[in-house]
């Protein structure tokens, strides 16, 4: 489940995932990064960027890893005009609830698709000789 | 992410990318040929070398509509 931080005017929203998971699913097995609707039409996605990434009502992608060993995937955000007396908590569930909620509902099956994943790709090394 | 409306004069199609994504790659992914028509972003036309662009280039964060219009002779 994704975490959010707020320091000061800025939210950081970590992912469970490290970038590097993302872009190895983004790759291998992009449907799985993505909430269809009832027609089949993709309505939200996840995926890696270039930058400091972005939340919306399409998606988040993600372009920064955490500074820690874990280096979790995190976008950081900005709120202007934030006032002193604002519940800043209220303000980020009323702006970013929806994508976040989305965000998490994909994580929650992600560690079996890599695993499906890194287990392909092995049995590929496997097969392979170097003659 | 963004929305993207891609399509020409007989097809259409949503998809939702990232918005460091080209014009290009986004007519490419919806195999939309953009060379034999006039392409357009919101209805404004694209000038030359603009297709390498990216979304973010033009300013769009959330939803944008992206075509390749062919205009028949004495249409």
């Amino acid at each position: 489940m994704a975490k959010i931080t707020v320091v000061g005017s800025m939210v950081i929203v970590r992912s469970s995932l490290t970038l590097e998971e993302i872009a190895l699913v983004e790759k291998h097995r992009p449907e799985a990064l993505a909430i269809k609707d009832e027609e089949g039409e993709v309505i939200f996605k996840v995926g890696t960027t270039e930058g400091v990434g972005a939340i919306g009502t399409y998606g988040v992608s993600f372009g920064e890893s955490s500074r820690d060993d874990k280096k979790n995937a995190v976008v950081t955000l900005g709120i202007a005009d934030l006032g002193e007396n604002e519940d800043i908590r209220e303000i980020i569930a009323d702006e970013l609830g929806a994508p976040l909620a989305k965000l998490n509902k994909i994580e929650s099956g992600i560690a079996e698709v890599i695993e499906g994943i890194k287990a392909e790709k092995q049995a590929v090394i496997d097969a392979i000789t170097i003659a | 992410m963004i929305k993207v409306t891609v399509g020409n004069n007989v097809k259409r199609e949503s998809m939702i990318v990232d918005a460091n994504t080209t014009l290009r790659q986004a007519f490419e992914a919806a195999n939309i040929d953009y060379a034999s028509g006039v392409s357009n972003l919101d209805g404004a036309t694209l000038q030359p070398g603009d297709l390498d662009k990216t979304f973010t280039d033009f300013g769009i964060t959330e939803k944008t509509f992206l075509f390749s219009v062919i205009k028949a002779n004495n249409a």
